[in-house]
């Protein structure tokens, strides 16, 4: 059975500089999509530069010039939470915390307030001295 | 690129505005071959919101200028790690 070609204006629509595109192609495609394919392979294009990215570890915060490296500490609790519930969600941390920063950055989140007192560890009991003694 | 938002991107109740929000707002689709062995256009999917803040997929094939957009839903839980990537890269039109 013939395909049938996808007309536009009486002329049949091509693709890739020539080949014409069917309605069997067109429904394939959207088989395609409505099973959900893996996109492991599927490569990134930079709409900005008009590039596609380099395969290979992407440059964070959007990926646009150097992405310097932060490191700051958080406590362990939280570190294993937030991990847990990233691999629960197909994340990485890292791209929670550019998106959360991204998020900041553009003002859609608020800081902690700076004006409550932080809390700090209960002191330790002071050391008795000789001194102390007498 | 002309942007034509054929019938089946329709299915799922997703409106041609917010499928033209989610396009104009990515900067970053992720772009894919037909499968092995099979002829067919360039395939491209765009992850993001719309303009209320709903994460959507939208699928498309290109041909010359023309894209034609074919699928459009409610983010999958499978893509929401391309979704994620491609979230810092937003563009403002």
């Amino acid at each position: 059975m013939a395909d049938h070609p996808v007309m536009n204006n009486g002329r049949p629509v091509t693709f890739n500089g020539g080949q014409v595109l069917t309605e069997e192609m067109i429904a394939a495609a959207l088989a395609e999509a409505e099973a959900g394919p893996d996109l492991s392979s599927a490569r990134r294009f930079d709409v900005r530069s008009g590039r596609f990215l380099t395969p290979g570890r992407p440059a964070g915060g959007g990926g646009r010039g150097e992405s310097p490296r932060l490191a700051f500490r958080v406590p362990a609790d939280l570190h294993a939470r937030a991990k847990a519930r990233a691999k629960d969600e197909g994340l990485t941390l890292s791209l929670v915390m550019q998106n959360l920063l991204a998020e900041w950055a553009r003002g859609a989140l608020s800081a902690p307030d700076q004006s409550k007192p932080r809390t700090k560890p209960a002191a330790k009991p002071a050391k008795k001295t000789a001194h102390a003694k007498r | 690129m002309t942007i034509l938002i054929l019938p089946s991107a329709r299915k799922h109740g997703i409106t041609d505005e917010q499928i033209r929000y989610v396009i104009s707002h990515c900067g970053l689709p992720f772009v894919g071959s037909p499968p092995d062995g099979t002829e067919g256009p360039v395939r491209n999917w765009f992850f993001g919101d719309d303009a209320r803040g709903v994460a959507l997929e939208v699928f498309s094939v290109e041909s010359g200028d023309e894209r034609r957009v074919i699928h459009a839903m409610r983010l999958r839980r499978k893509y929401r790690h391309h979704y994620e990537e491609a979230f810092p890269w937003r563009t403002i039109p």
